[in-house]
């Protein structure tokens, strides 16, 4: 499984995050990137969050106001099977960055404005599964730029592979 | 010149290189034919930036642009 990242986004809180070129990943984030409600967001097992182009343009074609970033995730990835994006697989962020999918991101409140009814329930792993954010723990920090690639790491198979 | 006028992607058929222009504080997205010839303006955006741009598997090129904020806009007609 191999995609590509198309997009990262960092803000000072809240949503949207937006749009920058590159980043420094640690095991605390993407550097330049922080949250209104830290007991809630953020933390070594939330480090980054992820979220699919192919979704984010699945919504748009349903007429939400959703873009890359107004859902809150830190990279927006796309080429990648969603629904096979499952905690607990391991992928490559560019050459440097390893990451661990830790689990779905629970939707709050800020995600209302992404959607034009509110429902922001659309992105629930619970209600709507494959269309759900995923949060992601960091176990290899480095550099990360856009377009690079991000591929399934060796040895490890998706749900349906 | 700014930072994201360094994107630069190969076209599905490895004939073109897309690239980002960047004149006047506005964003369009231009295709050079690697055997030569001028390159071709693809898309005529009237003001903004473009963040980010891609092939989807289905042969559509997605772009993200805006100013402050970024927006999906699908440019599906390119590879056609």
């Amino acid at each position: 499984m191999e995609g590509r990242i198309f997009q990262l986004n960092v803000s000072p809180g809240g949503v949207p995050k937006l749009p920058i070129r590159e980043a420094i990943v640690t095991a605390s984030g993407m550097a330049g990137d922080d949250h209104n409600f830290p007991d809630i967001h953020g933390g070594p097992d939330r480090a980054l969050c992820l979220f699919s182009l192919e979704q984010i343009l699945q919504f748009q074609s349903e007429g939400h106001p959703i873009f890359p970033g107004s859902a809150g995730e830190n990279v927006t990835v796309s080429g990648l099977n969603w629904n096979q994006v499952v905690p607990g697989l391991q992928f490559m962020l560019g050459e440097e960055v390893l990451i661990e999918i830790t689990r779905y991101t629970t939707p709050c409140n800020s995600m209302e404005s992404s959607f034009s009814d509110g429902n922001y329930a659309r992105l629930s792993q619970k209600a709507n599964p494959g269309c759900s954010r995923v949060y992601a723990r960091v176990l290899r920090p480095g550099k990360i730029l856009v377009g690079e690639r991000i591929r399934l790491l060796s040895g490890q198979k998706g749900p349906s592979d | 010149m700014g930072q994201w006028d360094t994107l630069v992607r190969w076209s599905p058929d490895s004939r073109t290189l897309i690239y980002i222009n960047h004149q006047a504080g506005i964003d369009n997205l231009w295709a050079q034919p690697v055997v030569g010839g001028p390159a071709k303006q693809i898309t005529n955006f009237k003001e903004g930036r473009i963040f980010s741009f891609d092939w989807l598997r289905n042969g559509d090129l997605v772009a993200s642009r805006g100013d402050q904020n970024s927006d999906v806009v699908l440019i599906n007609d390119l590879a056609r």
